[in-house]
């Protein structure tokens, strides 16, 4: 097995490190942990390589290249927070004006390190900006999902939950307890009864 | 030939790094644990790309000598080049290097525990780097053929000693340390026994790493 032995016709489970050439540009198509330099595609990630088939929509479609990406482990995988990503943030604190929120997950992958947060009183919801209450919408402890809007000017990154699908997904209540979903601004909780305020998220799908 | 000169290599002994690793190669024990790609909470950061952060820990607790510093500082000059820091805006990536036992070679170990430390933190690169020790010896040795991986007694012996780290595959060269009395058709031979040299060592680290990926249970 020598450095070059994956130049033009990648196997499947083949091993790549960085800088390996595992494709010509004319062969497929560059996924995820890959890069192109001149007309070869090459390997930025350590890990496996996988190639995947071009999706055809309809046979009128012009011929696609097949996608070749480098699959790491999902321990491996880094990631950071980029503008347009979905979130999973602890909430760490609320003022008036703002909550600030620990980010721990990025697009379903799990952060090891943890980066800091923002979410503005007029990003909660879309609609009656400017009266919202912030208690009212998130506690401290709430785990939240939200979407990135900026890097942010001082080490935050300005996230946004104006959507339905964003807002709390977890909480627990004064007793202790997992709150459960009421409607979209209640939370109950399963023991006592008992009725919080929260901006809750429209979840899909339940998961089991 | 790494076999034989190769001790002990150890991906991801460190369970609290992202990547880590230990290397000890002739009579040179080095182990670097990276961290990162983390939030910066330094006031300086960089807003399009990562901020790299080298420490050097020597085994005795002193001042750092100038040329120490000049290595820490061409170590996180090749790292900076290597590493694809844009995918990584706004984050910190800390490397420390601990020095185990300060022996020969001992510069081309740093390096290439560096590289297996960035690869078992799966962190992304834009190429490959592997770092030799080259050295020519003194008239008075019998042998005048430069000595790939000299040990203790070839090194301080030589006539000069050239550390190159060589990019791979493009097999170009990104950093030469070099010490004593050469000539440029000197550097030149080192320099194309290097290349020549920089494949198997490569092929070593894919095995190495292939045995770390073996362990692991993909979806």
């Amino acid at each position: 097995m020598t450095a070059k032995d994956n130049s033009d016709n990648p196997s499947t489970n083949s091993v790549a490190i960085p800088g390996n050439k595992v494709a010509s540009l004319t062969d497929y198509n560059p996924g995820p942990g890959t890069y192109i330099s001149g007309n070869s595609i090459f390997a930025s990630l350590s890990g496996f390589i996988r190639t995947e088939p071009p999706i055809v929509l309809s046979e009128a479609d012009e011929v696609q290249l097949p996608h070749i990406h480098i699959e790491m482990h999902e321990l491996e995988k880094k990631c950071i927070p980029q503008s347009g990503s979905l979130v999973n943030a602890r909430v760490i604190s609320i003022n008036p004006r703002s909550c600030k929120v620990s980010i721990i997950a990025v697009d379903n992958t799990y952060l090891k390190h943890t980066f800091r947060g923002i979410v503005r009183k007029e990003d909660i919801r879309a609609f009656q900006k400017d009266q919202v209450e912030i208690d009212k919408c998130y506690r401290p402890g709430d785990i939240i999902r939200a979407r990135v809007i900026s890097l942010g000017e001082a080490l935050h990154y300005v996230l946004t939950t104006a959507e339905n699908e964003l807002g709390v997904i977890f909480a627990k209540g004064g007793t202790g307890v997992p709150l459960m979903p009421y409607n979209w601004e209640e939370m109950q909780c399963p023991k006592t009864g008992n009725t919080e305020y929260r901006k809750v998220a429209k979840v899909k799908e339940i998961i089991k | 030939m790494i076999r034989e000169e190769l001790k002990e290599v150890d991906l991801g002994l460190l369970s609290k790094s992202d990547g880590s690793s230990r290397l000890y190669f002739r009579s040179s024990l080095v182990t670097v644990s990276v961290q990162g790609p983390a939030e910066s909470r330094q006031q300086i950061d960089l807003a399009n790309e990562a901020i790299l952060s080298v420490h050097f820990c020597p085994r005795k607790v002193q001042p750092s000598s100038p040329t120490e510093n000049v290595c820490v500082a061409s170590i996180k000059k090749i790292l900076e080049s290597v590493i694809a820091r844009s995918l990584f805006p706004r984050a910190i990536i800390c490397i420390a290097i601990h020095e185990g036992v300060a022996g020969s070679c001992f510069l081309s170990t740093i390096f290439n525990a560096c590289f297996l430390a960035l690869l078992d933190a799966g962190i992304a690169m834009l190429h490959s780097f592997v770092a030799l020790t080259i050295a020519i010896p003194n008239e008075i040795s019998s042998n005048k053929d430069p000595i790939i991986s000299p040990n203790k007694e070839q090194e301080f012996e030589a006539e000069s000693v050239f550390v190159f780290v060589i990019e791979m595959p493009t097999k170009r060269e990104l950093f030469c340390h070099a010490w004593g009395n050469f000539s440029p058709q000197h550097y030149q031979q080192c320099l194309q026994l290097a290349l020549g040299e920089a494949d198997k060592i490569l092929l070593f680290y894919r095995g190495e790493y292939s045995k770390k990926l073996a362990n692991l249970k993909f979806n």
